[in-house]
């Protein structure tokens, strides 16, 4: 089974991700050469054409996401797991600076922090994605906060804060009222999960505009942490 | 002789541009025969996964294959050497006495004492004590259902923990640190259950072999020598969704086997095998376990109770929850006072049960279609045999199970 991104790619963009695979197996794992390759390449070619970079990238963002997702975390070592964080803190990074003067979307364009710490926030959420317990519509949950979270235009938003209501209704919609029963509680964790996130991410970017607020990087250290510590813990044999 | 050997190579060359397949297991043996070393055998299975792989319609061969092939058969019958052959039957001889010695490094991989493992839900108790797998050895798990044989080898590979009792791995952790993102690394564990994966077959052997360190060329040769073990060619490119029950097990193994593990746990991993990859599976496990290059621990849980006797060194029981070690297969019930044998015929069991009434003191049961026949050690398999036969019995299947793990099963009856 090939994916389509793999099958609209040049020849020799395919044989350097063989390239990677039998020999950076963990940088093989973020597909990080695809996302750069359509992102940093392809969307800017788009932009020209319609005055909206970010109404490709998105989609194509969320794609990723689910697609890490779906691949899981393989057992890594806190080293793989160092090395993973670092490959979408650059993948973010280099996103950022190129779209850091459209003020559209960033409140704070000539800050140079921002190529910093918003890559970190942004790859500690991508990270911990494959690891959410739930399937798909916590998926869909977590990638709409990280974009409530990274996206400061107002419009774009307001529309994500609809999706926000949207998304509880469909969930009831899907399932029967014996399986609700069943998953109440993890209905509960969700609910909980979109409203925490939701207070985060409002608070975050008010504080975005004083990104050299120390809160801000407290959250980064306390995300690195969680995360190697998410390695050991998921290591350890369960009880 | 040379010339006789040279014939050979032309009349398989021949073979190998008509009937490919069928050729290429004739140049097998022929390499097995009369190759000096190995590699060449390596390289025709590579070869036999390439045709595979580029002809999966089982039509010609290509050229450059077939040119590849004929040149293999040439340097076979070229660097033919009678002393060089006699030195490698003499050296696979010293090997194989050597393995049946037990000279070679047979380390403790795990040993595990007093576990103990109670849920809070149920009465249910798993207890084991002296525990100890080594490299080289095949142990074989067995027992009726739900006696927590799968609870053993998940504490065993790491998965849960026990509530009593410690398991240690003496060769990857022998200062005892339990450091488990290192040790999970090390442990093969392929459970009952398989899980879900995405991607094709070949990037996930790939990939799995990459994490463990087998990277560049060297990735490319495991991978393509693991799927033509384990007759995955045609599949490298499905997914999860588009495998058999079959083929998701044999992947998984795969996956398991691609990194050269020194410890390799296997949970059930015969139930959805057919007959042919069942032996083709042991017999790769033996062979691995007892590799002087990749010697390699393996703890074997199975139903398929004489697959596993043929294969294992030592043997373990399970009932309600306690495991009893019953030591070497060679030496088991080697003090008893019996002989059991299991059989089926066409008789009703009343008829075969009165037929045998010249026999004197033997002891009769039967669980279905399958009879047992209990007799004192001075009537042998072959004296019973012999007996039907007199007596114009006809024996449908008969198995001698004296020194089989099959009468612990049995116990209560014998």
């Amino acid at each position: 089974m090939t994916h389509l991104y793999k099958v609209y790619a040049p020849k020799f963009l395919n044989n350097f991700d063989k390239y990677l695979l039998r020999n950076y197996p963990v940088v093989w794992r973020t597909q990080i050469l695809f996302m750069l390759v359509y992102s940093i390449v392809c969307a800017p070619l788009l932009y020209l054409w319609y005055d909206s970079y970010y109404s490709f990238l998105l989609l194509g963002i969320c794609y990723w996401a689910y697609r890490q997702h779906e691949m899981d975390l393989p057992f890594t070592t806190i080293k793989d797991t160092l090395l993973t964080l670092l490959l979408y803190s650059l993948y973010f990074s280099l996103l950022l600076w190129f779209t850091r003067f459209d003020s559209r979307y960033w409140t704070n364009p000539n800050d140079w922090t921002m190529l910093f710490s918003y890559p970190i926030m942004c790859s500690l959420i991508l990270y911990f994605i494959p690891l959410f317990p739930f399937k798909y519509w916590s998926v869909l949950v977590i990638i709409l906060c990280w974009l409530y979270f990274i996206v400061t235009d107002e419009q774009i938003k307001m529309e994500l804060g609809f999706s926000f209501l949207l998304i509880p209704l469909l969930f009831i919609m899907r399932i029967s009222i014996s399986a609700y029963k069943k998953i109440y509680p993890k209905f509960l964790i969700l609910f909980v999960s979109v409203l925490f996130i939701n207070i985060l991410s409002v608070s975050l970017i008010e504080i975005s505009i004083k990104s050299y607020d120390p809160i801000f990087y407290i959250v980064q250290v306390l995300g690195v942490i969680g995360a190697i510590l998410t390695t050991y813990v998921r290591a350890l044999p369960k009880r | 002789m040379i010339e006789q050997i040279r014939n050979q190579a032309d009349a398989l060359k021949t073979v190998i541009g008509q009937q490919p397949k069928h050729g290429m297991d004739l140049l097998l043996d022929f390499a097995r025969l009369y190759g000096v070393d190995e590699d060449v055998e390596n390289e025709i299975l590579l070869c036999q996964y390439e045709l595979n792989v580029t002809n999966t319609e089982g039509g010609g061969i290509s050229d450059a294959l077939k040119i590849k092939l004929d040149g293999i058969a040439d340097a076979i019958v070229e660097n033919y050497d009678p002393a060089k052959i006699e030195i490698r039957v003499q050296k696979e001889q010293i090997l194989a006495d050597n393995v049946r010695q037990k000279r070679i490094r047979n380390d403790v991989v795990l040993s595990a004492n007093n576990i103990v493992k109670k849920y809070r839900k149920s009465k249910f108790q798993l207890k084991a004590d002296n525990i100890e797998l080594r490299l080289g050895e095949i142990t074989g798990l067995v027992g009726e259902n739900a006696t927590g044989k799968s609870t053993l080898l998940k504490i065993l590979a790491g998965e849960i923990v026990p509530q009593l009792g410690e398991v240690n791995y003496p060769l990857f952790d022998p200062k005892n640190q339990k450091n488990w993102t290192d040790l999970k690394m090390r442990i093969a564990y392929v459970p009952q259950e398989l899980t879900k994966w995405e991607g094709s077959l070949l990037e996930n052997l790939a990939f799995e072999a990459a994490r463990h360190g087998i990277k560049g060329n060297k990735n490319k040769v495991a991978v393509e020598y693991i799927i033509q073990r384990l007759g995955l060619a045609l599949h490298t490119d499905k997914s999860w969704a588009e495998l058999s029950g079959g083929y998701k097990l044999r992947f998984a193994l795969a996956k398991a086997l691609v990194w050269h593990p020194q410890l390799l746990i296997l949970d059930e991993p015969l139930a959805y095998l057919d007959i042919k990859a069942q032996n083709i599976v042991l017999s790769d496990l033996r062979n691995l376990a007892k590799s002087l290059k990749n010697h390699l621990a393996i703890l074997i849980s199975s139903q398929h109770l004489h697959e596993t006797e043929s294969v294992a060194d030592q043997m373990w029981f399970m009932r309600e929850g306690v495991l009893e070690n019953l030591g070497s297969t060679n030496d088991f019930n080697n003090n008893r006072d019996y002989n059991l044998f299991e059989l089926s015929c066409a008789l009703p069991f009343s008829s075969f049960h009165q037929e045998l009434n010249d026999l004197g003191r033997i002891k009769t049961w039967a669980n279905d279609e399958i009879y047992f026949i209990k007799t004192p050690l001075s009537i042998s398999a072959d004296n019973f045999i012999d007996y039907c036969q007199s007596k114009k019995i006809k024996l449908l299947y008969f198995r001698d199970i004296s020194q089989s793990v099959k009468t612990k099963f049995y116990d209560t009856l014998i």
